[in-house]
């Protein structure tokens, strides 16, 4: 397996493609008006993005307390109503 | 098998400056380095010591795993808020609050609610990840 991807994956090219975001959020940034830029690019150039991230977290979390909310061991019987 | 009474009055008096500490990696994400996603996590870590130490039912009386509900779909719900307002001034994600010059406290405007907003949504969601995985081990 892993030499038929070495055979697939090594001869491709690596080098750095030219993306013209790079260029444009480095030049203005200004206009932002926010100094750190990796929270300029984070919440305000790509909010959108962030917006993706968050809802994924929330969701993944909230998959693993539905999953595992039913599976309480039997000496925790008592306090069932706070499972509501 | 309690933690010895050191390990839990010093774990008391740290979780508080751990909550400072993320507010304000929260709060300056905009100026400083950090941010929403750090600040939240920081700010999980504060209760998740508090739970190592005092164990988990003690903690839960403190932040209910309801609070901690209420909490995470609250500002999941005020992002989606935020980005809609934004839509009424104009495109999606709108930056509707543009404050003073780059280096203030209040030049980011919807950057810095934003960063609030997703720090307590993420320092909910680990607490409330914690807790649920900890039922089992009702240890304490």
């Amino acid at each position: 397996m892993v030499l038929i991807l070495a055979s697939i994956l090594l001869p491709l090219d690596y080098s750095r493609e030219r993306s013209d975001s790079y260029e444009h959020y480095v030049s203005n940034w200004e206009d932002v008006g926010i100094s750190n830029v990796v929270a300029s690019i984070l919440t305000d150039w790509r909010a959108y993005d962030t917006l993706g991230e968050t809802v994924v977290l929330f969701t993944a979390v909230y998959g693993v307390y539905i999953l595992l909310r039913g599976k309480r061991k039997e000496k925790e019987g008592e306090d069932g109503g706070e499972k509501g | 098998m309690r933690m010895s009474s050191i390990v839990r009055n010093s774990s008391r008096l740290v979780s508080p400056f751990l909550v400072a500490y993320g507010a304000y990696l929260i709060i300056h994400g905009h100026i400083s380095p950090g941010g929403g996603f750090q600040g939240g996590v920081i700010l999980s870590v504060s209760v998740i010591l508090l739970i190592t130490s005092h164990g988990y039912k003690a903690v839960r009386k403190a932040f209910s795993v309801r609070l901690v509900k209420i909490v995470e779909s609250m500002s999941a719900l005020l992002i989606i808020m935020i980005s809609l307002i934004g839509l009424i001034f104009g495109t999606y994600f709108f930056n509707f609050l543009r404050g003073g010059e780059p280096g203030t406290l209040f030049s980011g405007g919807t950057v810095v609610l934003l960063n609030i907003l997703i720090g307590l949504e993420i320092g909910a969601a680990f607490t409330l990840l914690f807790y649920v995985l900890l039922r089992w081990t009702e240890s304490d």
